[in-house]
């Protein structure tokens, strides 16, 4: 018995050293990898553009690497033949950057290579690059040992800090995409960074630093990048699939003095509107509750009229954006939200007697929003 | 002779190998045929899984003292049918040792070594299969019971954190349109707690104690229902059922996916490596029991007492013959990736079917009548 086991271990690890060319083709020094994080994709004419960046170390080196090719493995062969840094590693690539060209031709190819590959993770954010090219963003984001892999990784975890709508991975998107036709990815902006650490008098000499900040979502229908939706309607999303994350809104108050509230919670009720069996419309019943952050009047706010006025001007300013991110759904025939299944659940032996596919009754459903806000913390001034 | 197992052994043993077919076919499948409702679909299966415990438990019992099932169903087959049967039996358990072999080779080269050829994993895990098939059943027995703890405590763990992070939409909700789906796919968790729960059974005239019974053996079937129910939850919740259903191994893509304790990530080459022993244990009881019938069908009288491995007394030499011919089955049976797929879904699930469901229920009624006509003329 403990012969047979011993041999079994001594078989599997052969196992362990087997793979590409030979017994030890798998096998390689942890020193000499370059581990990538973050990976870029672009369309071209011909195919692809293919960038890739490794996490800056103590020397002061971000390995940033580009490469065009006719597929995404054609790419990243002329890169692994062309760099002159240690061997490539991906395994821990931690999240894609998709140019905007790309994702309006589609991204469908680019899910299925992350599908097939067995490098890549299906648990990994997306993000599609507004009006610019993934390329960009990952050549040029970043200073000094600061790369695009490190404000990447702040993004990520400053969004997973405010809820849990946050990013959108390729499972996801692969999921929605199947389930409902369309689906969101997240967005990102490029810019001039707000931080530098060149010293002051070299300034001017130096190229502009460049940061990368997200901007709210993009709608991909049938994996095609359709219409981005604003910061602001990324905080009607969070609260219509009753996933919330913090996101501060800006109002006046009732003197024209500057208020600013965090909301810190909240959920949408969706129900179906029937009559006679028909789908006419779609209720929506809001209920976000939100704290006072700043108040640029006379610090207190005590009276009532104050704080019902705040109230009433937030549930006005939640009920434009959950509109005008209904509407984008309407207007595009684009379920990105997964409607369909929501309404399903509240009344499944209705909707199996609709007779119309609901994407395209969608264009013709009253959508009615209702906002109820409540002002849960005035935090340390009454 | 008598072997030094017990029935607790052998059902860990049904348990392991079970796991084999449970991640290869169940998940994708499922999620293919039923949707999100595929995780209930074992669940549909109980009760049929519960009339084929009763069938075994009685098939079971025909077993005479000292007997192997392969002895058991050259009996039943009696004077005319017993050698074909029982050369079919042989058949099958080369096949499907020889599929064991590819799938399992498919699945290290698919996950953790692209580009490597099937062909050497096959060997490997045929040599060491051969290695123990040359012992006596005890050791898988006992090997089953050892490697139980390890593998559903590996898998525990997964589901756990899968299940900690699925997505419920993707479950529910059920409606009755599910049902029809429901039914479509309950054979296919028959299929595999029938078909392990056979493969068990093949070492069941060695238990030292009595036979294995209805009780245990409908306990078992339960368990590996629920067991799949749940693997088939974590897989399709977090995975979605259209994606689950396209991917080829998503159990594995679900373990790449996870992410336990902030940097703990990237554990499938340790997982798949673990799934090493379910293969060989299951390619070692076929060999084992193939090899047995073959022995018989020549005229030898095999028995499971331990001898020295380079013994080729009372046809020994058959088990290395019969070891080389499953892995060069095994490096020819399906070379694409598509006849692969034909083989996982359709070609073998249907053999297996047919042996668990057919082969045998026909012995066995062979054999009653048969007994009954002796009965008449004494």
């Amino acid at each position: 018995m403990k012969k047979l086991l011993a041999l079994i271990l001594c078989a599997a690890e052969l196992l362990l050293f087997a793979g590409r060319g030979g017994l030890r083709g798998n096998y390689r020094e942890v020193e000499e990898l370059l581990v990538i994080q973050t990976m870029g994709l672009d369309k071209t004419l011909g195919g692809v553009t293919l960038s890739l960046a490794a996490a800056g170390d103590s020397e002061d080196k971000v390995a940033r690497m580009e490469a065009d090719g006719v597929s995404i493995s054609a790419a990243m062969e002329r890169i692994r033949d062309y760099a002159y840094e240690e061997e490539l590693f991906c395994p821990h690539i931690g999240r894609l950057l998709i140019g905007e060209k790309l994702a309006e031709a589609g991204i469908e190819s680019t899910l299925a290579y992350i599908c097939r590959s067995p490098e890549l993770r299906l648990d990994m954010p997306l993000f599609v690059v507004r009006g610019g090219e993934a390329a960009d963003a990952v050549m040029t984001v970043g200073s000094g040992d600061k790369g695009i892999c490190d404000v990447m990784r702040i993004i990520e975890q400053d969004a997973k800090r405010r809820g849990e709508s946050g990013l959108t991975t390729a499972s996801q998107i692969l999921r929605d995409t199947a389930r409902c036709g369309s689906s969101l990815i997240c967005a990102l902006e490029l810019g001039r960074a707000s931080e530098s650490t060149e010293p002051p008098d070299a300034e001017s000499a130096a190229p502009e630093a460049r940061s990368i900040a997200p901007m709210g979502y993009a709608i991909l229908r049938e994996g095609r990048l359709c219409r981005y939706l604003t910061p602001e309607q990324a905080v009607a999303v969070g609260l219509l699939i009753n996933r919330p994350g913090r996101a501060t809104v800006d109002l006046r108050d009732r003197h024209g003095e500057a208020a600013v509230l965090e909301l810190n919670g909240g959920g949408c009720r969706i129900r179906p509107v029937w009559e006679g069996g028909i789908l006419k419309g779609v209720d929506i019943a809001c209920q976000a509750q939100a704290s006072l952050l700043e108040h640029g009047g006379r610090g207190a706010m005590n009276e009532a009229e104050d704080l019902d006025y705040l109230t009433a001007r937030l549930e006005s300013k939640l009920a434009g954006w959950l509109s005008a991110a209904l509407q984008a759904s309407k207007e595009l025939k684009a379920d990105y939200l997964c409607l369909a299944e929501t309404l399903e659940r509240a009344d499944p032996a209705a909707w199996k007697a609709l007779d119309r596919d609901f994407i395209d009754l969608l264009p013709e459903l009253e959508l009615q929003v209702t906002v109820s806000a409540k002002l849960n913390q005035m935090n340390d001034m009454k | 002779m008598q072997e030094n197992y017990n029935a607790r052994q052998l059902l860990s043993l049904g348990a392991v190998i079970a796991l084999t077919p449970a991640l290869r076919l169940f998940p994708a499948r499922a999620a293919a045929i039923a949707g999100r409702a595929g995780w209930l679909a074992p669940l549909v299966a109980l009760p049929l899984a519960l009339v084929w415990a009763r069938a075994m438990a009685l098939l079971l019992e025909t077993m005479q003292p000292g007997e192997q099932l392969p002895d058991t169903l050259l009996r039943l087959g009696g004077r005319h049918l017993g050698k074909p049967a029982l050369a079919l039996f042989a058949a099958w358990c080369l096949t499907y040792a020889a599929f064991v072999l590819r799938s399992g080779a498919d699945r290290l080269v698919g996950t953790v070594y692209p580009g490597a050829s099937p062909a050497l994993f096959s060997q490997l895990m045929g040599l060491v299969a051969l290695a123990a098939a040359l012992s006596t059943p005890r050791s898988f027995a006992r090997m089953g019971r050892m490697l139980l703890p390890l593998l559903f405590g590996v898998l525990g763990l997964l589901l756990f954190f899968a299940l900690l992070s699925a997505d419920w939409s993707n479950l529910f909700p059920i409606s009755d349109e599910d049902i029809w789906p429901l039914i479509k796919t309950a054979p296919l968790p028959l299929n595999i707690a029938a078909g392990s729960g056979t493969a068990l059974c093949f070492l069941a005239g060695g238990l030292k104690e009595r036979r294995l019974g209805f009780p245990a053996l409908a306990k078992w079937s339960a368990l590996l229902c629920a067991g799949l129910s749940v693997l088939s939850a974590a897989v399709i919740g977090t995975l979605g059922a259209p994606l689950t259903g396209q991917l080829a191994r998503p159990f594995f893509v679900l373990v790449r996916t996870l992410v336990f304790f902030r940097t703990v990530e990237r554990v499938e080459a340790l997982v798949v490596m673990l799934w090493i022993f379910p293969d060989f244990l299951m390619t070692a009881l076929f060999f084992w029991a193939g090899q047995y019938a073959l022995r018989l069908l020549c005229g030898f009288h095999p028995d499971t007492k331990m001898r020295p491995r380079l013994d080729f007394s009372e046809g020994r030499v058959l088990i290395w013959v019969f070891a080389a011919a499953a892995i060069v089955l095994a490096l020819f049976l399906a070379p694409t990736p598509r006849q692969l797929e034909r083989w996982s879904t359709v070609y073998i699930p249907a053999a297996n079917f047919t042996f668990v469901f057919v082969y045998l229920p026909l012995l066995y009624i062979m054999g009653r009548k048969s007994d009954a006509k002796k009965r008449k003329s004494l």
